[in-house]
């Protein structure tokens, strides 16, 4: 029986967290396989590892419906879980900013309207700088948001910045920086320490 | 009519099955504190805000379902029993300490329901208020511990943790209130990163940094006092580490060692539990179930002294891991089941009072046919049945169920 399910984000941090588990000699090879399979489990059969859309895993970990993960900062900073945060896992680097048009015409008239992904985040960073803003809730292409219109600006997290650029919008205000973290849920960390803890200490080491 | 069946989320009906489940597990552990002389009490579901203000955070005062009273005073449903029991223990004599466990459901305001938890929970706990120090806490862990194992569990661990350990280290920092609150957030999640760099920006001198971020890895076994110890001492974080050192051995003593692990960095409800704080855990079940400690701040916030030390079990939690386990109660049916064909009425009512007066459940069926009589019979689970014709009373027999479709 797998004693520790993991729960992997899908997309681009993926591969990185693989990467990290095969430097800690846990078996992956189905991990790297085609499949369509969403629970695959390595050959010892220790662990059980499930693949979720990025911003599900700190869902899965809150709940302990798997024991420990991989999440970005941004999924954290934004959905805030009763979880614990163990290992900054380098990789997956970007920054969150405000964006918008190079010469951001000062809205005369009502409150500044922000577009983005990133509701908690944005709400709390203008509150902190005491700035009244209308949220404008988007599940994607937020860079869209000033082009036609929208919001005169918008909270997202930047990697290269080659999408603002490519849309004419840059940088105008940094928030804070990001990387992917290896997060467990409370009590399995507890419950299950004589497994998790080696694992998260050999990881820390290795990445 | 979709809305009249719907139900507000967070709320939930309790179906013949899980309400007797949930009352034998209530009953079970009521009886465990029974024992040890804790007497039963009963709270308003209804409160004034202004008994919970001074002593909850922000965010649970904000997580209060809230009402207003017709001369405008704000009242609130019940978000915490302990806080009322302080409350109650106003008007007790507590020159001797005073046994207190309740059976009761308790409100959260949850704005979204993307979360754990549910808007009204049940709680059954208890309370021990008044002066009764290390051996109080030992009586209240041992409640604990024998709630778990009366239940029937047996992968379970209570943590122990004692906040005085932090407050001792940061009162040598020189932080503001609102810094110490944050860090108490970082080590409640123990984000070593954020902590780091948090500390850094403070200009903390280098042993209270090291201090700090050894706060997040001193959890686990017996070895961590050993660890605890080096950093100790402060004279208010040293009194800390002896008490979990001294309870710790106490219920080894007991023969709990296996239940207990320790975590110096446990620090949720920081500003309602003074000191000692325990949690109960089971494998495989990722929410916590049990939360507890001692709270000697809250009956002087009523005005009024009185330590107090305590916890609370979440009842629906708990019920999702014994299902989960398959150790529910499940509820028995009845022995006989009958049903009337021109009966003497008289004859009905002695006959089947004779058996219930036996002890057995008996249930009358509003039919007229044996067949209706044993297909129930057979889809119930009962294994006598009898029909009540004018005086006459016909047995069937087990055989003749089972043979039923």
């Amino acid at each position: 029986m797998s004693e520790i399910t993991f729960a992997l984000p899908k997309g681009r941090l993926s591969e990185k967290a693989i990467d990290i588990l095969e430097r800690c000699d846990i078996d992956c090879s189905s991990l790297k396989s085609e499949t369509r399979q969403l629970v695959l489990k390595d050959k010892k059969e220790m662990y059980k590892f499930i693949f979720v859309k990025p911003s599900d895993v700190p869902t899965y970990i809150e709940r302990g419906a798997a024991d420990i993960g991989v999440a970005g900062k941004d999924t954290l900073l934004e959905q805030n879980r009763d979880i614990y945060e163990l290992v900054d896992l380098k990789f997956g680097k970007c920054r969150m900013c405000v964006a918008g048009f190079d010469k951001n015409k000062k809205n005369l008239y009502g409150n500044l309207k922000v577009a983005t992904k990133y509701e908690r985040v944005a709400r709390e960073y203008y509150e902190l700088k005491g700035i009244n803003v209308d949220i404008i809730r988007l599940n994607g292409s937020v860079e869209l948001g000033p082009i036609v219109g929208l919001s005169d600006v918008i909270v997202d997290i930047v990697e290269s910045g080659n999408t603002l650029k490519a849309n004419g919008l840059t940088v105008l205000e940094d928030i804070c920086s990001l990387t992917a973290r290896l997060i467990a849920n409370k009590v399995s960390l507890k419950t299950k320490s004589e497994l998790i803890l080696p694992l998260v200490k050999k990881i820390s080491e290795v990445v | 009519m979709v809305r009249k069946l719907k139900i507000p989320y967070g709320f939930q009906d309790y179906l013949p099955n899980e309400c007797y489940a949930k009352r034998q597990l209530e009953n079970m552990l009521s009886e465990i504190y029974v024992g040890y002389g804790y007497k039963e009490v009963e709270t308003p579901t209804v409160e004034y805000y202004d008994v919970f203000h001074d002593v909850c955070d922000n965010d649970k005062l904000k997580k209060m379902f809230k009402l207003t009273d017709n001369d405008g005073s704000l009242l609130v449903l019940r978000p915490d029993i302990t806080l009322q029991i302080c409350r109650l223990a106003s008007k007790l004599d507590l020159t001797y300490p005073q046994r207190l466990y309740y059976v009761e459901n308790c409100f959260e305001y949850l704005d979204n329901n993307d979360t754990a938890r549910t808007r009204e929970f049940a709680q059954i706990g208890v309370e021990l208020i008044g002066d009764s120090g290390l051996d109080g806490e030992i009586e209240i862990v041992t409640l604990a511990i024998k709630s778990f194992l009366r239940a029937g569990l047996t992968d379970f661990k209570i943590e122990l943790g004692n906040n005085n350990f932090f407050k001792g280290i940061v009162s040598e920092c020189g932080l503001s209130e609102r810094e110490i609150s944050y860090l108490t957030s970082l080590i409640e999640r123990k984000d070593s990163l954020a902590l780091e760099s948090f500390l850094q920006s403070t200009n903390a001198s280098s042993d209270f940094y090291d201090k700090l971020l050894l706060l997040p890895t001193l959890f686990g076994g017996s070895e961590v006092f050993e660890k605890a110890e080096k950093i100790s001492e402060n004279k208010l974080t040293y009194s800390a580490y002896e008490n979990l050192k001294k309870l710790y051995n106490a219920l080894k003593e007991i023969g709990y060692e296996k239940y207990i692990c320790i975590d110096f960095g446990m620090l949720h409800g920081y500003d309602y539990y003074s000191g000692f704080v325990f949690k109960g855990y089971s494998k495989n079940f990722g929410l916590c179930i049990l939360d507890g400690g001692r709270y000697d701040g809250l009956c002087p916030s009523f005005g009024f002294q009185g330590k107090a030390v305590g916890f609370a079990i979440g009842v629906q939690r708990l019920l999702s891991v014994l299902n989960e386990k398959e150790l529910m109660h499940t509820a028995p049916y009845c022995d006989y089941a009958y049903y009337c064909e021109n009966a003497d009425i008289a004859k009905e009512i002695s006959f089947v009072e004779q058996l219930r007066k036996n002890g057995k459940k008996v249930i009358k069926l509003f039919c007229n046919d044996t067949e209706t009589l044993l297909g129930f019979c057979k889809r119930n689970n009962i294994s006598q049945a009898f029909v009540i014709r004018g005086d006459n009373i016909t047995k069937f027999e087990k055989e003749s169920i089972l043979c039923q479709k």
